[in-house]
C-alpha cells in the first residue's frame, strides 16, 4: 500500500475499528511490548484463548466474524493429518484407479501393470518409454531436478500412453528371468523384459507379477545384466 | 587403448550407421565393449573420487539435505558420462588413452549409490517393497562408504 507525509501513522480504511469489534491490551508472553489485538465485537477478551488452533471454536462465536484479526488466522493447511488418515488416503487412491489397472498374460505368466505405479513411474520415465517431454515457458523440455533428465507430463493421457506402450514393450522384447536390486537388502527375484537395441528394460516382480519400473540402463547396469540376467 | 575396443568401437558406429545394433547383431561383442567402456566409468569417477567422498560427508554429517546430496550426485554422474561420450567420438585421443588400473571396480560402487537414489521415496504412505527411505539410504550410504573409501 503506497504511504504518503499526510496518512502516515492514521489507521487505513479498511482496519478493523471500534465500531466493528474492540481493541484490548493483552500482555505478552515473551517480554514485547504490548500491542493491541483486534477482537471481534461478539468475544469478550475474557473468552480469548491464548491455544489458538486446538478444539473447536473455544470462543463459541460466529466462525466467520473473526477473519479479520491476524492473530487468529490458522492456515488450514498446518492442520496436522494423523497416520490413520495418511493410510486411508493412500488406500482411497489405490481403489479409485484399479479399474485402470492392465492384466497381461504373457509367456504363461500373468503381469500386472497397476495404475498407481504407472502414475508413479510415467514423469521420470516417460521419455524413455517414448513420451513426448513436457516442455517449459522457454520451449526446452523440463528436466527432473534430480536426475537432470527430461521428463514427460503427469496427466491421465500420458499415463494411458504409458500403460500402452509399456504392453507393447513387453511383448516385442526378450524376457530374461532374474534379481532386481541384485546383492542388496531388498533385492526381488524379477522378470525383465529388455530391448538390447536401446537398452531399455522393464522389470517385473516374479512372486506378484507386478510392475516395478521401466528405464534405460546405465552402463554398469547393461554388464550385470547381460552376464547374469540381474539388475543392480 | 586396447586395440580390440577400438575394432569393436568402429564396428559398432558402422552398424549404428545402416540402422542396426550390435548387441543385436552380435551380443558377447557388445558384453565386451561395454565392459572396455566400464573402464572409463571406473577412471573418470576414480579422478573426482574427492567429490564424491565430499558429497556422501556432508550428507552424513547433516550439512546437506538428502534432496541436495541426490541432485549433486547425478549432476557429477551427468558431467562424466559426457566426459566418456566426448572420449569415444576423439578416435585419436582414445588410442592414447589408458585409464588408470587403481581405479578398476571404482564405478560399481558409485552405481550402488546411485540405484538407491533412483528407488528413494521419501513418503512412507508410497513406498513400495523395493523401495527405500532416507535412513535406508543413509545406512546403505555408509556400508558403500567403506568400500569407496579403498580407493582413496
Amino acid at each position: 500500500m503506497p504511504t504518503s507525509a499526510r496518512n502516515r501513522g492514521q489507521v487505513p480504511s479498511h482496519f478493523p475499528t471500534q465500531n466493528k469489534g474492540s481493541v484490548s491490551d493483552i500482555p505478552s508472553s515473551r517480554g514485547r511490548t504490548n500491542r493491541p489485538i483486534y477482537l471481534p465485537e461478539n468475544r469478550g477478551p475474557a473468552k480469548l484463548s491464548l491455544k489458538l488452533g486446538n478444539g473447536p471454536n473455544p470462543g463459541g462465536g460466529n466462525n466467520n466474524s473473526d477473519n479479520n484479526c491476524p492473530n487468529l488466522n490458522i492456515p488450514k493447511s498446518k492442520k496436522t493429518l494423523t497416520h490413520q488418515s495418511h493410510f486411508d488416503k493412500k488406500k482411497k487412491k489405490k481403489r479409485r484407479n484399479e479399474h485402470l489397472d492392465r492384466i497381461i498374460a504373457l509367456h504363461g505368466r500373468i503381469f500386472k501393470i497397476l495404475r498407481s505405479q504407472v502414475e508413479k513411474k510415467t514423469p521420470r520415465h516417460g521419455v524413455d518409454m517414448g513420451l513426448q517431454p513436457d516442455l517449459g515457458v522457454d520451449g526446452n523440455p523440463k528436466l527432473d531436478s534430480k536426475t537432470g533428465k527430461p521428463m514427460a507430463k503427469g496427466n491421465k493421457e500420458n499415463y494411458n500412453l504409458f500403460a500402452e506402450k509399456l504392453e507393447q514393450f513387453m511383448k516385442t522384447s526378450e524376457m530374461r528371468e532374474g534379481y532386481f536390486r541384485k546383492g542388496r537388502a531388498n533385492q526381488q527375484e524379477a522378470i525383465h523384459f529388455y530391448d538390447s537395441a536401446t537398452d531399455r528394460v522393464a522389470s517385473f516382480n516374479k512372486e506378484t507379477g507386478e510392475f516395478i519400473s521401466f528405464w534405460r540402463m546405465t552402463p554398469e547396469q547393461k554388464t550385470e545384466f547381460l552376464d547374469n540376467n540381474n539388475v543392480i | 587403448m586396447d586395440r580390440k575396443y577400438l575394432e569393436l568401437l568402429k564396428y559398432e558406429q558402422a552398424l549404428n550407421v545402416n540402422g542396426k545394433s550390435l548387441s543385436i547383431e552380435n551380443e558377447p561383442d557388445y558384453i565386451k565393449l561395454i565392459t572396455y567402456e566400464i573402464n572409463f566409468f571406473d577412471h573418470f569417477k576414480w579422478k573426482k573420487r574427492n567429490q564424491y567422498f565430499s558429497l556422501i560427508t556432508n550428507l552424513l554429517e547433516k550439512r546437506i539435505n538428502i534432496d541436495q546430496y541426490i541432485t549433486q550426485l547425478f549432476k557429477l554422474e551427468n558431467e562424466i558420462q559426457n566426459l566418456v561420450e566426448e572420449l569415444k567420438l576423439d578416435l585419436d585421443k582414445l588410442q592414447e588413452f589408458e585409464p588408470n588400473l587403481v581405479s578398476k571396480g571404482f564405478s560399481k560402487p558409485i552405481a550402488d549409490l546411485c540405484s538407491d537414489c533412483r528407488i528413494f521415496e521419501p513418503d512412507s504412505n508410497l513406498r513400495e517393497d523395493y523401495e527405500l527411505s532416507e535412513t535406508q539410504i543413509v545406512n546403505n550410504l555408509r556400508e558403500i562408504f567403506l568400500q569407496i573409501q579403498e580407493y582413496a
